[in-house]
């Protein structure tokens, strides 16, 4: 089911929640939502599921007008962040509730419900839990119910509030790739709320980030990482040093480092932010280089340097491959230059400039280094 | 298991010291208050032999006193039942001016002395009465029948069914209303499959006290009962008048049959329960 969200405003009391909402999904697309809580992610949801209504704005999906229709007739699977499982019932009555609550004209007889429970307990591999309830179930368990559940209305959109929240790491996971692998194979159109920006990413054909109401950017995971549309996203991704900047005559000028390789974005001239992630430097030891190592941690495959640049109050993050930094041979209080690989470039005025292009430089040194 | 857990009390060490204290406490009171007064009660019904005893209390009077106590007592539970739930509800689900009141107003039957009640219900439903003169209108008579006898008990025992059934309905996570709803349940159907399973065991509790207070109840039926025997008169009006006679025998074995009555109620109530939660169990 193609969706199509349009400028969707919602304020409980006088707090707006949505400020202008517009989203196209794709029928059987597969779109997280991710954001902080209060992004207002979980309210968009509701009310594609029909739990809440907006104030302005319109859900059409194929054609039809979403808003007219009330909860119960849109046919959308809905998963709550804490299942809400129907704890007086077993397994298999939570799972066939969809189907009994039918009115009788419209309601499978007994004996298709009972394989069809059975068939879907077996898709969500807890068919020997059929008979246990929910209270006698593990998180995971009680999350493949909520799902079976949901998909029991064959329902023609999936949408996913926080689903592994309240998981362990480890299952959280599997449940992930699990998740991915149902998606695929049932073709509808899944939608799901996270916060999780590693759920997101991996997981997600398109990502949806919100903030404060609004879209910040949708995109590709790729499109998001390589090219995040503003200041805020690159900041949310994480895991960013942002260095000051100086646009001039087409030239990015970064004090203490050397941004050759950057693309310098066409623009105009003035202060800007460089964007540029910790492993996108490389160091060159310079004992003329004002920048000094003020700390050096081994994380596995990767090392990574605190370097201390005049100007700055935070040390910039560098993060070099192992056998890159065993060539470098660089110890605590070392005059290094930072060579700049790649970044994206913002003017001061937050107003985004064209995202700075991969130079092939970078490649040679990424090789190099390898 | 009351030992093995004494035991278990004894020995390890907790947070919180004055088990044994607490616990001896407790015992006590339980076998003075509680437990000494009802072993007499038997003592003293055993005293007459079964024959005597049954001859007792399948005495004519005493069964229409039977009668008359099982079925108000019956009407004025399946009254509260309702009203109760409905009350509940209404606390519960609904924001509104004066919400607060009405909450401390559900226990004014408790707070009340219960001659009160019974004074005051009898101004009002007597035949010269407030209310008293628009039923008689209908042809309806309350005071001095078995209606006014329910009537009584119903005022006396609302709180229980109210003040069980509120707090399970509090608990009530809205989610499981919105996944019923999302799975196409409309508003009845998520009552009667979803909402009411779960306040069930703690409704059929309040129905059972409060059941078992109208057995029992007193005081406030006895100004608008009337008390004629084999009419109007209630079983507790029967042991009390036995006593006044000093036919000790008669009223303890009468009051053994209402205490027995009022126990199986609740026991019959705690199995339905422990079968109603038995998805509550892990394992």
């Amino acid at each position: 089911m193609a969706i199509a969200i349009k400028g969707i405003e919602k304020r409980f009391a006088d707090a707006p929640v949505l400020r202008g909402i517009d989203l196209t999904i794709a029928d059987g697309e597969l779109v997280a939502l991710l954001g902080a809580s209060g992004s207002g992610k979980t309210t968009l949801l509701r009310i594609l599921a029909g739990l809440e209504w907006p104030q302005a704005g319109s859900v059409t999906v194929d054609g039809r007008d979403w808003l007219a229709l009330e909860a119960q007739r849109r046919r959308v699977g809905f998963v709550f962040q804490h299942y809400a499982l129907f704890q007086h019932m077993s397994v298999r009555d939570n799972v066939a509730f969809g189907l009994t609550v039918r009115p009788r004209a419209s309601r499978p007889p007994k004996g298709e419900i009972r394989a069809r429970v059975e068939a879907l307990l077996d898709l969500v591999e807890i068919g020997h839990l059929a008979n246990r309830f929910p209270a006698q179930l593990s998180g995971g368990q009680r999350q493949r119910v909520a799902l079976a559940r949901a998909l029991a209305i064959e329902p023609k959109v999936l949408l996913l509030d926080e689903p592994f929240g309240a998981l362990d790491a480890r299952i959280r996971k599997d449940l992930r790739r699990w998740l991915r692998e149902l998606h695929d194979r049932l073709g509808m159109t899944t939608i799901f709320v996270t916060h999780d920006q590693d759920e997101a990413f991996e997981l997600a054909d398109r990502v949806v980030i919100m903030s404060d109401g609004r879209i910040e950017q949708a995109g590709t995971p790729d499109e998001i990482y390589d090219h995040p549309a503003s200041p805020f996203v690159a900041r949310f991704l994480g895991g960013v040093n942002e260095l000051p900047a100086e646009l001039a005559a087409g030239r990015l000028v970064v004090p203490g480092a050397d941004a050759g390789a950057v693309t310098p974005p066409a623009g105009t001239d003035g202060t800007a932010t460089l964007f540029v992630r910790p492993h996108e430097i490389d160091l060159v030891a310079d004992s003329r280089a004002p920048a000094r190592i003020r700390n050096m941690l081994t994380s596995g495959p990767s090392i990574r340097y605190d370097v201390d640049l005049p100007g700055l109050a935070t040390p910039v993050e560098v993060e070099l491959p192992r056998e890159a930094a065993r060539l470098r041979n660089l110890r605590r209080g070392d005059a290094v230059r930072l060579r700049l690989l790649r970044g994206r470039v913002f003017s001061a005025h937050g107003a985004p400039l064209p995202p700075a292009a991969p130079s092939p430089e970078r490649h040679r040194i990424l090789e190099a280094a390898l | 298991m009351t030992a093995a857990a004494l035991r278990i009390g004894l020995r390890s060490r907790r947070v919180l010291p004055g088990f044994g204290l607490t616990m001896g406490t407790t015992l006590t009171y339980v076998a003075l208050v509680v437990l000494l007064p009802l072993a007499a009660l038997l003592l003293k019904s055993a005293e007459i032999g079964p024959d005597g005893f049954l001859r007792l209390v399948t005495g004519e009077r005493a069964l229409a006193a039977f009668q008359v106590t099982l079925t108000a007592a019956a009407f004025a539970t399946a009254f509260n039942a309702a009203y109760g739930l409905l009350m509940a509800w209404v606390l519960v689900r609904y924001e509104f001016a004066g919400k607060r009141i009405l909450d401390a107003l559900m226990d004014i039957p408790f707070a009340l002395p219960t001659a009160v009640a019974g004074v005051a219900l009898t101004a009002l439903y007597a035949a010269n009465g407030w209310f008293g003169q628009l039923f008689e209108m209908a042809g309806l008579k309350i005071v001095y029948t078995v209606t006014g006898v329910a009537l009584a008990m119903a005022f006396t025992s609302a709180p229980f069914v109210v003040r069980t059934v509120q707090p399970v309905l509090e608990s009530l996570q809205p989610d499981i209303e919105e996944a019923s709803a999302t799975l196409g349940a409309y508003p009845g159907v998520i009552f009667r499959r979803v909402i009411y399973p779960v306040i069930f065991p703690a409704h059929l509790t309040g129905c059972a006290l409060a059941f078992a207070r109208s057995l029992g109840e007193f005081g406030a039926v006895i100004f608008i009962a009337g008390n004629l025997p084999f009419k109007t008169e209630i079983v507790s009006l029967l042991v009390f008048i036995r006593l006044e006679e000093y036919d000790y025998a008669a009223a303890s074995a009468i009051a053994v049959v209402l205490l027995a009555t009022a126990f199986a109620v609740l026991l019959a109530t705690n199995a339905l329960q422990a079968l109603a939660q038995r998805h509550a169990r892990k394992g």
